[in-house]
């Protein structure tokens, strides 16, 4: 117990240093969000329709960003060997630093995203929803990352790799997270069902990340 | 003979030999048979007129393309659990042929669409589905293809495949959710609940007859793979040679 | 012909369609064939050199000892 806290304590310290990247994430997630307009045009009404599907998937790609580092920057100075080797079983330590890294990339994310929202019009009961489906989501976004960032932890260029192979995982994310985020400004749809589903969504790769990642993690040091 | 002898390298290459042939000669037979029915003998549909013909290549497609990826991960249940070298020879040998098989099925679908919705893509909860599909595959072969020792590779992409997997059903499940939310069922479906006789006979005859083929595409692939890896090893074998003759 | 022109308005989709499948799946096991054929004489050129197969097909995984092969 006392390792996994010394490892978190560690990853998020890293992640917040200089040469860290915690806030990176929100400022690739700020210009994602300026751009956009540029391409649909400044009309407030059709900003307002797309912006939480813009939110989400700024929130997405921002989390992907640095993703691919998560063990890379271990197995290059040695410490992934140690931590593989160590008595703390591998799915633990996997949990822990996807834990951290969702602690500075996935949250900073989430509280930016209501703050971004009101640029891009959305309406404020729904900000509160796009706040609260990110919360629900982003564990989901990062856990599924977790066994990207450990698929390509041996390869040179993995960064583009991993984002062909999980994006398609976090579809599903996608879709529940700006179901629910819609229900609220337009309906039809009950807010709870998809938000509930997000949520079971998020437990399940909670599991399945760790599990995979360790699993990865232990063929590719072999 | 038993399952094992068949998973020892040496004597696949050699059962799979002698079957191949009257694989491809079967393949042949039933394809030609199913095509005869499928483009002269089967009705045309009331509502969609000749353009239900395309369903008797895009459904055989379409389940060959999920075919293929439940091989890949029962394949990769073999790579991780047994570490049986053929079990990563077999998935790699699927991998491509169920890319194609998929790209088959949307390119089919697209141009059974156009003439039926007027539009050459139609974010239609089954043709999404497959496009997924196709992308899971491709994520498949390029993690393959960012390995340069196939046998380190192996069991990474084996973990990515039953990921993938896993993730099937739910996408399959999310992209149905998300088509009703926002695509009333105003829009015809393609197959009704039922399908008539004489449309359901060619159907399975050509599920029957791409099934067969598949499985000569995939042995042949299969013997490539095993051939490639003993050159691979032969050549590292005579570069070592040469290394140690030229010190 | 007449298989053409009983296909109706859609024709050109429906024989898209089936082009396209022959196309691709016809060219993937041109693929596969040529492929085989490769590696095939790639094996006989190493042979004829004189190599012999160490492993069974070069995984670093371990394989029944009882096939060891020479080459003829």
């Amino acid at each position: 117990m006392t390792a996994l806290k010394a490892l978190f304590a560690r990853e998020l310290a890293l992640a917040v240093r200089i040469g860290g990247g915690a806030l990176m994430a929100v400022v690739f997630f700020l210009i994602v969000v300026t751009v956009i307009p540029f391409g649909v045009g400044p009309d407030l009404n059709v900003l307002a329709r797309i912006g939480p599907a813009i939110l989400w998937i700024g929130v997405l790609l921002a989390n992907l960003l640095a993703i691919d580092r998560l063990f890379q920057a271990d197995q290059e100075d040695g410490s992934l060997d140690l931590i593989v080797m160590s008595p703390v079983p591998l799915e633990m330590t996997v949990a822990v630093k996807a834990l951290a890294y969702w602690m500075t990339t996935g949250l900073p994310l989430t509280l930016a995203a209501p703050l971004f929202g009101m640029m891009l019009n959305v309406p404020p009961q729904a900000l509160g929803a796009i706040c609260l489906t990110l919360l629900a989501g982003t564990p989901a976004l990062t856990f599924i990352g977790t066994i990207g960032a450990a698929l390509t932890v041996v390869l040179r260029r993995g960064g583009l790799l991993l984002a062909i192979l999980v994006v398609p995982l976090m579809i599903p994310v996608l879709i529940f997270g700006i179901s629910a985020t819609t229900a609220v400004i337009t309906g039809p749809t009950p807010f709870l069902t998809p938000f509930l589903i997000l949520v079971a969504l998020s437990l399940f790769s909670l599991v399945l990340g760790p599990l995979a990642a360790a699993a990865a993690l232990r063929a590719s040091l072999d | 003979m038993g399952l094992t002898d068949l998973a020892n390298p040496t004597r696949f290459m050699s059962y799979s030999a002698r079957i191949i042939p009257w694989l491809w000669a079967l393949a042949v037979l039933v394809l030609g048979f199913g095509l005869y029915m499928a483009l002269v003998v089967s009705p045309e549909d009331y509502q969609q007129g000749a353009t239900v013909r395309i369903m008797y290549i895009h459904v055989p497609a379409a389940y060959m393309g999920m075919g293929a990826y439940t091989l890949i991960a029962i394949s990769s249940i073999g790579t991780l659990v047994w570490r049986h070298p053929l079990a990563d020879v077999s998935a790699r040998a699927a991998a491509p042929i169920g890319a194609a098989f998929t790209f088959v099925a949307l390119v089919t679908g697209s141009l059974w669409g156009k003439p039926m919705w007027g539009a050459w893509w139609v974010w239609d909860a089954r043709l999404t589905s497959v496009l997924v599909l196709f992308l899971m595959y491709l994520g498949l072969i390029a993690l393959w293809r960012a390995f340069d020792d196939p046998a380190r590779g192996a069991r990474i992409v084996a973990i990515l495949a039953l990921v993938g997997f896993v993730n099937i059903p739910i996408i399959k499940y999310s992209v149905e959710w998300w088509n009703t939310l926002h695509q009333p069922a105003s829009l015809m479906r393609r197959d009704g609940p039922s399908m008539p006789p004489s449309m359901l006979v060619p159907l399975l005859v050509m599920l029957a007859g791409v099934s067969v083929l598949f499985v000569a595409m995939h042995l042949s692939a299969m013997r490539n793979e095993v051939l490639r890896r003993r050159v691979r090893a032969m050549q590292i074998t005579a570069a070592r040679a040469a290394a140690t003759a030229g010190a | 012909m007449e298989i053409l022109s009983s296909l109706g308005d859609h024709a050109g989709f429906i024989v898209a369609a089936y082009l396209v499948t022959f196309v691709a799946i016809g060219a993937l096991i041109v693929w596969i064939r040529i492929d085989g054929a490769a590696q095939k004489r790639a094996l006989d050129a190493l042979q004829r050199r004189g190599f012999r197969r160490r492993a069974d097909i070069g995984v670093d995984v371990d394989i029944d000892a009882d096939d060891e092969e020479t080459a003829p």
